[in-house]
């Protein structure tokens, strides 16, 4: 368990948890924008993410994205606990992950790979 | 007056989860900036840090709630396949489709993102308790998370407010 010392001297808690948290947001994001693309992409994978056929594939691209989002916060979290990685950094690169899942799930974007 | 079952579900979704998701953003973003050391004791540390898992937690809880009534009870209602649901309406007419193509289409994707958001920032303050106040850098990205998650939603509430007075669930 790595530990942060802040400019007051006081040890505080290790950032191992957050940068964790921080990783998996970013990759569930994208994920989540890349079923958005697959929609577009193939009738089949349309038909996939159908969980509910009242909602259509909003259904499967939200579930499967949460679910993707879950799963690598749960691995990362074990990963981050036993190694130190710099809070700014990682949260740097979150925001770039975000920002590209946010980018996919821009209708102008991924409409463009509509078959 | 009487509201029926459409207008209620699209209440709750709109001015109950909604609503709530603004009101713990403005005290929570409040909470974020003023807790430096300079600006509090530390006897109020305590309180504010209270406070701040309390406004982090319920925008997390209501961005949840926003986005999951508002897929799975009305969304099935704008999307219907009869001709007067909202989306027929408005694909109907060469000049309020583009409400659906773009509005909508970015309506309903970028809202998944907001809880997600929203939680990560939650789980900072939860996780680093009174020591965030010792530790900027991790007050400002759950600050930082924070506004973004309210900025995704504001797409997609700003949207719905459209959308609806164009083409309202009914």
């Amino acid at each position: 368990m790595t530990t942060n010392r802040e400019n007051s001297g006081s040890i505080t808690k290790s950032d191992g948890p957050v940068v964790a948290a921080l990783f998996a947001m970013g990759i569930g994001v994208v994920a989540y924008g890349i079923f958005v693309i697959l929609a577009e992409v193939s009738a089949s994978f349309k038909t996939f993410e159908t969980l509910s056929e009242d909602v259509g594939p909003l259904s499967g691209k939200t579930t499967y994205g949460v679910i993707v989002w879950l799963v690598a916060w749960v691995i990362l979290r074990s990963v981050f606990s036993r190694k130190s990685y710099d809070l700014q950094k990682a949260y740097k690169w979150s925001m770039v992950f975000v920002g590209t899942g946010i980018l996919f799930t821009f209708p102008i974007f991924f409409q463009a790979f509509a078959k | 007056m009487h509201l029926d079952g459409r207008e209620i579900g699209a209440l709750i979704h709109g001015m109950g989860f909604g609503a709530l998701f603004l009101l713990a953003f403005s005290g929570a973003l409040a909470g974020f900036y003023s807790l430096r050391p300079e600006l509090v004791t530390a006897l109020g540390v305590q309180e504010r840090v209270k406070r701040l898992k309390v406004g982090v937690v319920a925008m997390a809880v209501a961005a949840w709630g926003t986005v999951i009534t508002g897929t799975y009870i009305i969304y099935p209602w704008y999307r219907a396949k009869s001709a007067d649901s909202p989306k027929s309406i408005l694909l109907a007419d060469e000049s309020t489709a583009g409400w659906h193509d773009f509005g909508m289409e970015w309506k309903e994707h970028i809202a998944w993102i907001s809880p997600m958001l929203a939680t990560v920032s939650a789980f900072v303050v939860l996780y680093y308790g009174v020591d965030l106040i010792k530790n900027d850098r991790a007050r400002k990205i759950a600050m930082w998370l924070l506004i973004l998650a309210f900025a995704t939603a504001a797409v997609a509430g700003l949207f719905g407010a459209l959308i609806t007075k164009i083409a309202p669930v009914k």
